[in-house]
């Protein structure tokens, strides 16, 4: 009997140790939930607020404190002339009000007492009362506090008169109801509570394409990424294939000094090969953003890495066949190597797409015409400065080509990539 | 082409034999040899070439030399009906052909056509839309299965409706018209028949050369050797025209005080620029009245100075701008690893527990890498206004909390981010780190998963907490990954220029934006001393040579488990 019972709570507590662990992996795993999609806001934000911005209008990006949405005021035709929308709240009621242009600035004083005045920036003073200095009568005393004197008028508050003192004094506008115009309010125009509706300005995407040549410059950056990826694939295919398959004279010797390139960084060539384009003569030509470009160590490098893990017995089938050589790269190793083969399109397509360093020095501001995404953001920077909303939807045209392939093709990016760096 | 698969070295030379063609091609070689010594004289008696001096002269005059030997040495030893004579003149002519098309390409405005192709395009747009709706319409019809008559005539329809848009394209904006008649008058100019002949010549002959391997015994050895050069051919020629071309003369130009926009050619300075640049004068400061420039040698602006003890040493450089570079550029690299890296490495960690959603996660972390530079700097430039940026914006929200927390009174730094000289480095590297991260943990993950899980799970049953496997075991097991990682990550912050240019921008007057690219590119374009700035990009180029170097020595010796 003892024994069963022994059996009987180890099983308890057994159970319960199994539950207390259920218990531990499922917070484990909604903490691990929560830092991941922290950190995914974090990256994604900034693409978030450059799409937000790229729909405000030029008013509503400078809005303090930042908001996503973007926003347009409410404005109402009124005797033919468009006027502004506020939107006040009086006793929890919203009132939709518009300025009385006809009355102009209404004089009001503002008061207080002399104990809450701030006398060092009376403008700041914490707790005032608004009233029309019509209402009030001036006592002609004047009362000093903290150094700086200040008229007393009496005021009638509740319907009992109060001698206070009046902190400051300002022009105030006068803003009516739209459908009850016996209601009214008198505040300052520039900080009232402005009228807005969410209103995306897809226009913005149209007339930054005018600006700066950017769609010129996008259509010379496909042909630029287009020509240059399909050229580096194929020289490093044939490259690839020569130094995997073919034993040629000196082939150990240059691979060697292809690894070698590998490490030089294109700062040690841009100068020679800026004197090289201008001896050629294709300073701010799209030829000099194309040609130069073609070859590539890497590329080279990443494909006979792939094609000398195909299986040698392959090549020797089809050798006996009668096919070439060409044959079996175009027959065998080109089926068998797409997903080598997209993962350096897409690399070259991205390298293509996003450099700037050469473009900026070769085509420069040389030749707007020939400029490329990355050129013309530049010049949208300083041209639109003063609106900002305009640059951001630049910056969206031109990360938004690059941002539909990855999702097109976010296997070979991420797992392509992740494979070539571990080789 | 013709490449074949005949039997190989079956049949002996056949010396005594030589066929009369040959004697042509050996006159040829010796013309074409005769031609290069031709063009090495005439370009040692051009007064200057291009302002880059004599040794570039000397330098291409000696290359052409040696192709003349080479020639007259092929057409010797074609004579004597040797089969590596044979290649050599097969490589010559094969390689002659290659460049008098690419001449031809040159002067007959060829690849100036890219602008008129992109110029038609443009004009053209929206027959770019045509064409991006056939391939829908083909894309579409050829998901559905083989035999599928949707298949069939969709993709029918995808292809004419491109080729139609294609053809309008072509017959619209001119291209083809412009194109043709353009090409045919410059076809027809003499230079340009001249280079069509000296093409055809050397592709007959390559070709006649080809098909006589059995009249040379080819062997093998020597097939191979020239179907992979053939195959190498085009990587080569760019490799040698847009690489180690440059790169050679990259060499040179950092020993010269090569300025295009001066008239006189470059002059051979010796170590001058690299003693300008990398030169340093220290001097102890006498009293504290004292300036820095009396104490630090004559040419020199003073850089820094520290105290120690009692007495103020003083550092002062003749190229204050570029220690200032390094400085920056050192400092950005730090910081860009201590940034990305541990981040990286610790999504990696998060990412690689086997929960669903983790590729949706993987995919988001990697977004930022995919963005242009440019564009990212302008967008990162507004979230870190002063004023409007969501950046302060958010920094305020948490003072407020604390202060409203703790009732604590910590005033809202507002900090400039762009504008104030001790941070802008910062705002920069975040912006980057930002960036690189999610590229990095996902080599990371790729990493993690390479990881026996025997091993770890070993070590859990032998008591050994979270912490102890993940310092004993995942990572340095992580060695080779981390090495990746840091190398990749590493050489990219040595190379940063658009991160500043594009984010500080180029009407901040401040050294503390420049970094060594920076400051290279401020020296190349902006003052064109060429000469001095080839010499700051060997000194980056060892830099990453020696940060590689390093890294390599250090991961190998600590590679105990991986191999």
């Amino acid at each position: 009997m003892a024994a069963n019972a022994q059996t009987a709570a180890r099983a308890r507590t057994a159970a319960q140790l199994d539950r207390l662990l259920k218990i531990r992996t499922w917070v484990i795993r909604i903490l691990v939930y929560f830092l991941l999609s922290f950190v995914a806001f974090l990256m994604l934000f900034p693409f978030l607020y450059m799409f937000f911005t790229s729909l405000k209008n030029t008013q509503d990006v400078f809005h303090a404190p930042p908001r996503l949405m973007p926003y347009s005021a409410t404005t109402m035709s009124i005797n033919g002339e468009d006027v502004m929308v506020y939107n006040f709240v009086l006793e929890g009621q919203e009132h939709k009000m518009v300025v009385d242009q006809e009355t102009g600035n209404v004089p009001f004083g503002f008061f207080t007492t002399a104990e809450e005045i701030n006398a060092a920036d009376p403008q700041s003073t914490a707790n005032v009362r608004q009233v029309k200095l019509a209402d009030v009568v001036d006592t002609g005393r004047e009362e000093t506090v903290g150094g700086e004197s200040f008229p007393v008028y009496s005021v009638s508050i509740d319907g009992q008169s109060q001698d206070l003192l009046m902190a400051y004094r300002r022009g105030l506008k006068r803003f009516v109801d739209v459908n009850d115009p016996s209601v009214e309010v008198f505040a300052v125009e520039r900080t009232a509570p402005v009228d807005e509706y969410v209103d995306p300005q897809f226009g913005n995407y149209n007339s930054v394409l005018q600006l700066k040549n950017l769609d010129r410059a996008l259509i010379n950056t496909s042909v630029v990424t287009l020509l240059v990826t399909v050229g580096q694939v194929t020289t490093s295919l044939l490259g690839g294939y020569a130094f995997s398959r073919i034993q040629f004279r000196g082939r150990d010797k240059l691979f060697l000094v292809y690894l070698g390139t590998i490490m030089i960084p294109f700062v040690v060539l841009i100068i020679p090969l800026y004197q090289l384009m201008v001896i050629i003569g294709w300073q701010g030509k799209i030829a000099a953003l194309v040609l130069p470009w073609i070859f590539t160590a890497y590329g080279t490098f990443l494909m006979r890495q792939f094609f000398i893990t195909i299986p040698k017995e392959l090549e020797e089938a089809a050798l006996l066949d009668g096919l070439g050589r060409f044959g079996i790269l175009w027959r065998i190793f080109v089926p068998l190597s797409g997903p080598a083969i997209a993962t350096q399109a897409i690399i070259t397509f991205l390298y293509a797409w996003n450099s700037f360093l050469w473009p900026l020095v070769i085509i420069g501001d040389a030749n707007t015409v020939n400029h490329v995404v990355t050129l013309s953001l530049r010049q949208l920077k300083t041209a639109a400065a003063a609106e900002p909303n305009l640059v951001l939807t630049g910056a969206a045209v031109a990360i938004l080509p690059p941002l539909v392939l990855f999702l097109l093709a976010q296997r070979y990016f991420v797992e392509g990539i992740a494979n070539t760096g571990l080789k | 082409m013709a490449v074949t698969s005949r039997s190989m070295g079956a049949s002996q030379p056949e010396s005594g034999k030589a066929l009369p063609a040959l004697y042509v091609i050996m006159v040829w070689q010796v013309l074409v040899g005769g031609g290069c010594l031709y063009v090495a004289s005439q370009i040692l008696q051009i007064e200057r070439i291009f302002n880059l001096g004599n040794f570039v002269q000397i330098f291409l005059a000696g290359v052409f030399t040696l192709i003349a030997a080479a020639s007259f040495f092929s057409a010797y030893r074609l004579y004597q009906i040797n089969g590596t004579g044979r290649l050599l003149a097969m490589g010559i002519d094969f390689t002659g052909m290659v460049l008098a098309l690419l001449y031809l390409g040159h002067i007959t405005g060829l690849y100036l056509g890219l602008d008129t192709l992109a110029d038609g395009l443009y004009r053209s747009l929206s027959w770019l839309w045509g064409i991006a709706l056939g391939y829908m319409v083909l894309w579409l019809s050829w998901r559905f299965p083989e035999g599928n008559l949707i298949r069939k005539y969709g993709g029918y329809a995808g292809l004419g409706v491109m080729a139609a848009c294609v053809v309008i394209i072509l017959l619209t904006s001119g291209l083809l018209l412009n194109g043709i008649s353009a090409l045919v008058t410059n076809i027809l100019r003499v230079d340009s028949i001249i280079v069509i002949v000296v093409a055809v010549i050397f592709g007959m002959a390559s070709a006649y050369l080809l098909r006589k391997g059995d009249v040379f015994g080819e062997t093998t050895s020597q097939r191979d050797t020239w179907q992979g050069w053939l195959f190498l051919m085009p990587n080569f020629v760019s490799f040698v025209l847009f690489f180690a071309g440059p790169l050679l003369l990259s060499f040179y130009l950092s020993f010269t005080d090569y300025n295009p926009a001066q008239q006189n050619p470059a002059q051979f300075v010796g170590l001058s620029n690299y003693t300008q640049m990398l030169s340093l004068s220290i001097g102890t400061l006498q009293n504290s009245e004292q300036r820095g420039a009396e104490v630090i040698a004559e040419g020199h602006a003073e850089l820094t100075r520290f105290t120690i003890g009692d007495s103020t040493i003083v550092i002062g450089a003749r190229d204050t701008l570029f220690w200032y570079s390094l400085f920056n550029t050192f400092n950005y690299c730090l910081f860009l690893l201590v940034f990305s890296i541990p981040p990286a490495l610790g999504l990696a960690m998060l990412l690689n527990s086997k929960m669903p959603g983790m590729k949706f996660f993987r995919a988001v972390f990697f977004i930022p890498s995919i963005a242009a530079v440019v564009g990212v700097a302008l967008i990162w430039q507004w979230l870190y206004d002063p004023t409007i940026g969501y950046i302060n914006y958010a920094i305020l929200q948490v003072v407020n909390f604390i202060n409203g927390l703790f009732g604590s009174q910590i005033a809202d730094p507002a900090v400039k981010w762009l504008t104030d000289e001790r941070i802008l480095m910062l705002s920069v590297v975040i912006m980057a780190a930002w960036q690189v991260i999610g590229f990095n943990s996902v080599i990371f993950l790729a990493g993690l998963q390479g990881v026996p899980r025997e091993l770890v799970e070993a070590a859990t049953v032998d008591g050994a907490n979270r912490w102890t496997r993940f310092r004993k075991i995942i990572l340095p097991l992580l060695g080779p990954t981390t090495f990746f990682v840091t190398i990749t990550t590493l050489i990219a912050g040595l190379q940063a220029f658009a991160e500043p240019f594009s984010l500080i921008g180029e009407n901040n007057p401040s050294t503390a934006k420049l970094t060594s690219v920076y400051y290279l590119y401020n020296l190349g374009f902006s003052n064109f001393r060429m000469g001095y700035a080839s010499a700051v990009a060997w000194v980056v180029f060892i830099a990453i040579f020696i940060v590689t170097i390093l890294q390599f020595r250090f991961s190998s010796s600590n590679r105990a488990y991986s191999d």
